[in-house]
This record gives structure tokens, C-alpha cells and sequence, in this order.
């Protein structure tokens, strides 16, 4: 279970879209693992598999640490692994500052649905479905987005007024 | 007769470069009426829309100037222009223009031009260089004005063969903009 350097802007595989995973065998065991170990050695609450090179839908989710910590409205359904997400609904409206760790230096002011449901598979190949709002469902939709190859930069419209970089980063 | 200027003016970023320019152009009794102001690397740049209740004579203009680049160190210019150049025109609807991928010579200039031959006005445009990554990034948004709804296609099909030469993701959109 390594942690796996973070495939970062411009890496090609962050923007083609993912193959639906097929096998929920031990090589998705394994990928979910160094998912999880690579999320949480980084200053992140989510990690999609193209974000360390593997062109899979699966993603892992653990929103807990900053809704919890910051006493946020959001749902928080604990940690979860999803496989081959679909997004079938969303409604209303968000527009929070988020951040990527495969776009280190930047943050960007993106409209999202404030709620969705989401249908995907677990680990083992569950039927599971989730709804979700607040922080959660920002997490959700910007999963379900590296999976389809698309980065926060594909959801802004101005880099004056959409993009910021972080600080200290020039 | 009330006069517009254009003035430009840039300098080493620093606090007080704004209240400097605007103080001199109080003095002068002219009224800021638009204006779009950045840094830029380390220099901060503006550019300025400005009316005088009448046209300022030269003397005077050019000492504000001078005093500008000599007491403060700034590049600067300013040009007169008409009451027509000088009034804000609102886009009916604006079109975004966003470029990513791998940093290469000549994106900006392949996507304007591309832009330009099917007569899509550029109103805003903005870029940004990534050096995060093994290689460097870019990234470009374009906002502008369609010249008619039957461009679009012929533009989407020349953005996705520039998109498919270059291997960078080029898209259009509008900007939806609702009133309430």
C-alpha cells in the first residue's frame, strides 16, 4: 500500500475520461488501498484513481476531517470508496472556493449542485447509492468529474474572477 | 465639453500605486468612469477611462505625467478618445473560450486567430502558466461575442481541430447569466 506521487497539471491522464472498472478483484482491493494511503498523506479529502495514474473509475471519499472540524453544513456518510459513480440527480446551487491536488498552486470559485444523489458501486461490487449535500456533494460532483476527465479549470469561466492562486505559491 | 482619456500606467507592485495614479487624476478634476487594474508578475498594471469637464491643456497633462514616471517610477500614457469610445457596451450574451493542456509556443495566438477569422469579438481574455507539474502548464480563457448563432458550429469545428493538432482541450460555452 504505497503512497503514489499525485499526477499533477497538464499529465494527460487527467483528461481523458476513465474505463468503468469491470474486475472487483485484488487489483481494485489493492488501487483503493493505495487510494486511501495516498489520500491521506496529502492535504486532501478525496483522490480519484486518474490522480495517480490509473485511468479506472474509483475514487475514495473522507469529507469528515474538514466538515467535522469546521462544523459544516454537510451530510457526512463516513469514508467511501466509489466505483463507477453516476451522478442521477442534482439541485441548487453552491459556489465555494475548491481546490485540486492535481492543481497545486490554484483555487478556483466553481458552481455546483448544493445536493445529489449518487449511484455507484462499492468495492466489492455493491449496488450502493448516496445523497448528499453541502461539502459532501461538492466532493461527489468533483470525483464524478476527474472520472470523466474533466478538472475544475473545465467548470470556470474567468481566471480573474473564477481562479486565485494559493498563497505562497508566487 | 466634457473630454475622455484613456490613460495606462505600470510599475514594480507596491502599496500605493492606485491612490497615486487616482490622487494625480483627482487633481486634474477628472472623473474615473472605468477601469481594470492587475498585477502581473511583479508589476502592477492599470488601465484607466477617464472624464474632464473640458480638455486639459497639454502643460498641465504632461506635468502629471512626468511627475508620475519621475517622483514614482511608472510607465505611463494617456490618449484622448470620443464620448463613443469612452461608454460601457453591454454584450447581449458572452461566450467563454477555455484552453488546458501542456504549455507550447503559439496557443494564444492559434485560438485568437482561429477566434478572429470567424469575426468572434474578444472582450476579456486571461492566461496563466503552471510550473507545478513535471511539465508546464496552461491555462486560457477567452470571453467574447458571437457574430452570429451560425458561427458557432463552424467556430466549434475549427476549436476542435486546433484542439486535436495541438493535444490541449479546448472548449466554448456560453456564459449564462441570470437576472433576478
Amino acid at each position: 500500500m504505497p503512497v503514489r506521487p499525485i499526477r499533477l497539471f497538464p499529465d494527460d491522464v487527467l483528461s481523458v475520461p476513465c474505463r468503468p472498472v469491470a474486475s472487483f478483484d485484488s487489483n481494485l482491493k489493492s488501487l483503493v488501498a493505495d487510494l486511501w494511503e495516498t489520500m491521506r498523506a496529502s492535504p486532501g479529502v478525496g483522490l480519484a484513481a486518474p490522480q495517480i495514474g490509473v485511468s479506472l473509475r474509483a475514487s475514495v471519499i473522507d469529507v469528515g476531517p474538514v466538515t467535522l472540524k469546521r462544523k459544516m453544513d454537510s451530510s457526512y456518510a463516513g469514508p467511501i470508496v466509489i466505483v463507477n459513480p453516476e451522478l442521477v440527480e442534482g439541485d441548487g446551487a453552491q459556489t465555494p472556493r475548491e481546490g485540486c491536488l492535481s492543481v497545486p498552486d490554484l483555487l478556483a470559485n466553481v458552481r455546483r449542485h448544493q445536493r445529489v444523489r449518487v449511484r455507484y458501486l462499492d468495492e466489492n461490487g455493491g449496488k450502493q447509492e448516496i445523497v448528499a449535500h453541502g461539502f459532501e456533494a461538492l466532493a461527489l460532483q468533483h470525483e464524478v468529474d476527474h472520472l470523466d476527465g474533466k478538472l475544475f479549470l473545465d467548470r470556470v469561466s474567468n481566471l480573474k474572477t473564477d481562479v486565485f492562486r494559493r498563497k505562497g505559491s508566487g | 465639453m466634457t473630454q475622455h482619456y484613456l490613460m495606462w500606467a505600470s510599475g514594480e507592485d507596491r502599496p500605493g500605486i492606485v491612490s497615486t495614479v487616482t490622487k494625480a487624476l483627482f487633481d486634474l478634476r477628472t472623473n474615473l468612469e472605468d477601469s481594470s487594474m492587475m498585477r502581473l508578475g511583479s508589476e502592477f498594471a492599470l488601465f484607466l477611462i477617464m472624464a474632464s469637464p473640458a480638455r486639459i491643456p497639454a502643460d498641465r497633462l504632461e506635468a502629471t505625467l512626468r511627475s508620475l514616471r519621475t517622483k514614482r517610477g511608472l510607465a505611463v500614457g494617456i490618449k484622448e478618445i470620443s464620448a463613443r469610445q469612452a461608454e460601457f457596451r453591454a454584450s447581449r450574451q458572452t461566450w467563454i473560450v477555455s484552453v488546458h493542456g501542456h504549455d507550447r509556443p503559439g496557443i494564444v495566438f492559434r485560438v485568437t486567430e482561429a477566434l478572429s477569422r470567424r469575426k468572434f469579438n474578444i472582450t476579456d481574455l486571461s492566461t496563466h502558466r503552471t510550473t507545478s507539474g513535471r511539465a508546464a502548464g496552461y491555462i486560457l480563457f477567452i470571453e467574447g461575442e458571437l457574430p452570429s448563432k451560425a458561427a458557432l458550429a463552424l467556430i466549434r469545428r475549427d476549436l476542435a481541430r486546433l484542439a486535436s493538432s495541438m493535444k490541449t482541450r479546448i472548449g466554448i460555452r456560453p456564459v449564462n447569466a441570470e437576472s433576478l
